[in-house]
């Protein structure tokens, strides 16, 4: 009758064990559960001359630390049931990874066999390991294969079966002193109770002193006084010596080894896509170059987007929407005067809105997806990193605030490629306070009315008030960023290691997903928040029925006239400035439009009219005000999709009104102070 | 070696796998594995750990933690991570 030989495989997830276990075993394997758990077990069968193999799959781990179910079913199945040889397989490609697990089954002396699997991927990535040397120096032997192609698994088996007569290895790691002691008092403990032989003693003394709990139960520990004794005075030998815990010294030394043999065996050669990362690298993670050219890229981006995606496409669409319009219009010109405007001002008009930002979110995503997949966007983290730790903010905000400045929208849409959820919070909550392109209309109106032709200098007064005001925006981001970071997502300090990816050049494909993926998301969603508020304010404007739209009298009018004294601390405490705020909640830019409506007259004639409103102090107040007050509806819709909470998306509009609020008021009152 | 990453990353707070793997002469993929043995060993955590759990399923964003957690082990790829006590006493005795 021909000999049953037992093989376990062993290895880490994704080693390709199991198309190992498949081109061994064919159809004839079965499939069923570990005793006792949910994990699943197979094992099949397999002739190899004349001797009949059982396989034993066993399930994937990184380690041997009974930390997880999977970890104790392979300790346990090795150290009870014993299996003839274990072949472990490895993942050429990351052998560095795998090696931990070798290394902590050799430990277990029982007869290995090691199975460089993906032998062709590690090639291809020039990864070259030295076979012969490999064997040598862990005293097992070593064949390359290849499981998906069937390459190398007759060389592999053949080496298995050699094994059946040959001796137990005896391997032990030198874990230095007093490890080494330590570890011989507590083998001859167990061997003087019985519970072990000169074979297994070892492995179950390196167990009992990293506190393994499968290994415990396995010798009863409990039980035996004098073994649990010496195995306490070891670990405190240990720590006294060495000052640290037996465990992460014993695992120091096994990487200690890990790094010796990767050295001696393994060569990688540098693929010409690697060389060509390290020399951008060199420039782009530059200590001195490495942010100007981030904000080099962020500014051709920001120009391509409002360039391209907003001036250039964005004018198509409000063509189209104003073109549909006019039509509706003509469609409906023997219709009520109510309906008219419904279906023109509120439903095409306020759709429009919406839709008016499509053009702009697919440029900018297909931008941030170039950057994301090309690898850049680790890189602007990495070189950010630094600058927006020192006031508590993950690197990858300032994309995001740099983003904002074209639309706060958008800015917030890019939160998306930050890892966390305390930093993504912060980003999607300090993203509003920057100043975004719909503020602009309004900066000029005001500029051109109260600024228009003076100078600070040489320089134009007017261009200083919109420096000026960007850089307010950035500071209230950056400290609103700093406070949530210390209170509301307070944190403790965390450590920033990365992953630094090769660069390569992203498919059209790919990045055409991305953009949209994430523009369809915006559309659907936002979309329905807008058009709700844009239709409400239109009714407020036109109640009770037969008053001038947008006047004193419209309910409009009235709640303006209701909350204008709240302003009034801030210098701008009259009905229409209210009113403007109010629109300025639909969308920012409207802010101009709805002066134009509650003063009567065209855009042009406003900066005229404004003079009688405003004197320069409350006008720059007042673009304080609209600078940081409540998010537009396309952003409040967009931070309650993204936070996936009305709760945050109210506390943004509640918390950047105070700020507007507060700061607006102190810009006039210190203003007045100074008797400007 | 292990107290040698912890130390590492307890004096800076900015690195990168390749940077660390530098500093300490070894293998880039071996100090990811460390990571992950670190973690195990319960001296470092990774940063949010809400974010791989069950509230990714009502998390309305597409992140690139979620997406990449779903492919992989979630160590290799978290890009912040915490001393735990045991982890800064370790750091401590150390020094």
């Amino acid at each position: 009758m021909a000999k049953e030989l037992t093989l376990a495989l062993v290895g880490n997830p994704n080693c390709g064990k199991t198309s190992l276990f498949n081109v061994l075993t064919g159809s004839r394997q079965h499939v069923g559960n570990w005793p006792g758990v949910t994990v699943e077990r197979k094992e099949g069968f397999v002739k190899y001359e004349d001797k009949d193999l059982r396989i034993i799959d066993l399930p994937g781990t990184y380690s041997f630390s009974a930390s997880s179910e999977d970890e104790i079913i392979a300790v346990q199945y090795i150290l009870r049931d014993k299996p003839d040889v274990v072949i472990n397989v490895i993942d050429s490609g990351n052998i560095e990874r795998n090696l931990y697990l070798t290394v902590q089954l050799l430990e277990m002396n029982t007869k290995v066999v090691l199975a460089l699997n993906m032998i062709d991927e590690a090639e291809k990535k020039q990864i070259f390991i030295d076979q012969r040397k490999l064997a040598e120096l862990l005293g097992v032997p070593v064949v390359a294969t290849v499981a998906t192609k069937n390459t190398g698994i007759r060389e592999m088996l053949a080496k298995a079966v050699s094994l059946e007569h040959s001796a137990e290895p005896s391997f032990k790691l030198d874990y230095g002193q007093p490890v080494n002691d330590v570890l011989r008092e507590i083998a001859a403990a167990l061997e003087n109770l019985g519970i072990a032989n000169e074979k297994t003693s070892h492995l179950l003394a390196v167990k009992l002193l990293e506190d393994d709990n499968y290994v415990k139960e396995f010798v009863r520990l409990d039980k035996h006084d004098l073994l649990k004794q010496t195995v306490q005075a070891g670990k405190e030998k240990i720590r006294s010596v060495t000052g640290f815990d037996p465990e992460i010294h014993m695992a120091g030394k096994r990487y200690e080894y890990i790094n010796y043999l990767i050295k001696e065996c393994v060569r990688k050669g540098t693929a010409q896509g690697e060389d060509l990362t390290e020399k951008i690298d060199k420039i782009v993670t530059n200590k001195y170059l490495g942010i100007p050219l981030f904000f080099l890229i962020m500014f051709l981006l920001y120009m391509i987007t409002m360039s391209f995606g907003n001036d250039f496409l964005g004018s198509y669409v409000e063509l189209a929407f104003a073109a549909l319009g006019e039509y509706v219009a003509g469609l409906l010109v023997n219709a009520p005067e109510l309906v008219r405007s419904f279906f023109v001002d509120a439903l095409i008009g306020g759709v429009g809105s919406v839709l008016v930002f499509v053009p702009l979110m697919f440029t900018m995503y297909f931008l941030i997806s170039f950057l994301e997949d090309s690898g850049y966007m680790a890189r602007a983290a990495y070189v950010m990193d630094r600058l927006m730790n020192a006031v508590g903010l993950h690197g990858k905000t300032a994309v995001a605030m740099i983003i904002s400045s074209g639309c706060n929208v958008a800015g917030i849409m890019s939160t998306r490629t930050l890892d966390t959820k305390k930093d993504r919070m912060i980003g999607i909550l300090i993203s509003p306070f920057i100043s975004c392109s719909a503020r602009l209309p309004v900066y000029a109106l005001f500029a051109a009315a109260f600024f228009g032709n003076k100078k600070v200098g040489i320089l134009p007064a007017s261009g200083l008030v919109f420096f000026s005001l960007y850089l307010l925006g950035i500071f209230v981001a950056i400290v609103a960023g700093k406070v949530l970071s210390k209170t509301v997502f307070k944190q403790e300090k965390s450590y920033f290691v990365m992953e630094l990816p090769p660069y390569r050049f992203p498919t059209l494909k790919s990045l055409l997903i991305h953009m949209w993926e994430k523009t369809e998301a915006f559309v659907k969603k936002a979309g329905t928040i807008i058009l709700a508020i844009v239709v409400f304010l239109w009714i407020l404007s036109i109640l009770p029925l037969g008053v001038t739209p947008g006047s004193q009298e419209s309910l409009l009018g009235k709640i303006g006239s209701l909350i204008a004294p709240l302003f009034a601390p801030a210098g701008f405490g009259n009905w229409e400035s209210a009113v403007a705020l109010i629109v300025g909640v639909g969308a920012k830019e409207a802010i101009v439009a709805a002066f134009g409506l509650v003063y009567g007259t065209g855009e042009e004639m406003l900066t005229g009219v404004l003079v009688q409103y405003f004197t320069p102090l409350s006008a720059y107040a007042f673009m304080v005000m609209t600078l940081l007050y409540s998010p537009c509806a396309a952003t409040f819709g967009i931070i309650k999709k993204e936070t996936n909470s009305l709760k945050w998306a109210l506390f943004s509009v509640a918390y950047s009104f105070a700020i507007g609020w507060s700061l607006a008021v102190l810009v006039y009152q210190v203003g007045r102070l100074f008797g400007l | 070696m292990l107290i040698k990453v912890l130390k590492e990353m307890a004096n800076n707070e900015l690195h990168s796998h390749t940077e660390l793997a530098r500093k300490l002469g070894l293998d880039p993929e071996l100090v990811k594995q460390m990571f992950l043995n670190l973690e195990t060993m319960g001296y470092i955590v990774s940063d949010d750990p809400s974010c791989v759990d069950d509230q990714c399923e009502e998390c309305g964003v597409c992140c690139t933690k979620k997406n990449k957690a779903e492919q992989e082990n979630v160590s290799a790829v978290a890009t912040r991570w915490k001393l735990t006590e045991k982890g800064k006493e370790a750091v401590l005795k150390s020094v």
